[in-house]
């Protein structure tokens, strides 16, 4: 199961990593896209137009500021925070084996929603900060309510697992109790 | 020829700025290597299409400022002459600070890149 998690952390690892790469290009794009619009319209004389692709270029500004500098740090500490699962038997591996996936699942995600809002906004869209955070929070609240879920469930499972004997053949489903 | 000669010489420095960070940037992308190839080579293409906009966008801008100011000053309008020169000088400085800048931040954000933190 160590080696199954791993090698899931190395993908997950990798589409970070390409996450990133398209951040950079979808912004520096994006940018380009907003001044060409700025300039279209001060040409033409449209104010509103100016000021919201001048306000779309400062939007994309803090959204990588977020996703460079905000996330990294949001998820080491709560991949910190979510405890192993306790208790014994398959279901103690099952639990160790989603903790670890935990963070590094929300981190990818939220730095999906930052990069789709960033994407839009390179292709002549808006790129809307509220959203984009609030999806990021989502993410967030979904890994700690499942950061405390696990270790609930996994006691719930193995309850009274100590009580248990496993057998010569060491297959765990057909423990016997001792007493 | 001059302004032909200025927006060869923007192209290639912003052409040049922005692919030497995207490609120090860019590296070895495991699985998501092909993808990130063919975004890369879309995104650079890409880049010289807005470059080549925004340089017709502005020499259209100034020539319609200019065109402003002309007539304004056909018929005595003081205002809309300094409107107009307002409006080149404004074009102009927003072109030079979009062609320095964005480099400029792409190579900050390229900077700023975190590695995976799980």
């Amino acid at each position: 199961m160590g080696d199954t998690l791993q090698i899931v952390l190395n993908v997950l690892r990798q589409a970070w990593g390409a996450l990133t790469l398209f951040i950079i290009s979808a912004a520096v794009l994006a940018m380009l896209a907003k001044t060409l619009s700025t300039l279209g319209a001060s040409s033409i004389g449209a104010r509103l137009i100016v000021w919201e692709s001048l306000a779309t270029i400062a939007a994309v500004i803090i959204l990588v500021l977020v996703a460079f500098v905000g996330i990294p740090p949001i998820v080491q500490a709560v991949a910190v925070s979510i405890p192993g699962a306790p208790g014994c038997g398959p279901i103690t591996e099952l639990g160790t084996f989603a903790s670890g996936l935990i963070a590094a699942i929300a981190g990818v995600r939220m730095l999906l929603s930052i990069a789709r809002t960033i994407g839009g906004a390179a292709i002549g869209g808006t790129a809307e900060v509220s959203q984009a955070l609030m999806e990021v929070v989502e993410a967030l609240f979904g890994m700690l309510l499942a950061g405390v879920a696990i270790p609930l469930i996994a006691v719930f499972f193995t309850a009274g697992c100590s009580q248990y004997q496993l057998p010569q053949s060491g297959n765990p489903f057909w423990a016997t109790p001792t007493h | 020829m001059i302004y032909a000669y200025a927006a060869n010489v923007f192209y290639s420095v912003m052409g040049k700025n922005v692919a030497a960070s995207l490609l120090l940037a860019a590296g070895d992308g495991g699985i998501f290597g092909p993808i990130l190839d063919q975004i890369t080579g879309y995104a650079r293409d890409l880049w010289g299409v807005f470059v080549g906009l925004i340089i017709v966008a502005a020499t259209l801008g100034m020539i319609v400022a200019i065109l402003r100011g002309t007539g304004g000053m056909l018929i005595g309008g003081s205002k809309e002459t300094t409107v107009a020169i307002i409006s080149v000088v404004g074009i102009v400085l927003l072109v030079v600070v979009a062609f320095v800048a964005i480099p400029q931040l792409a190579k900050m954000i390229t900077d700023l890149k975190p590695a995976a933190p799980f």
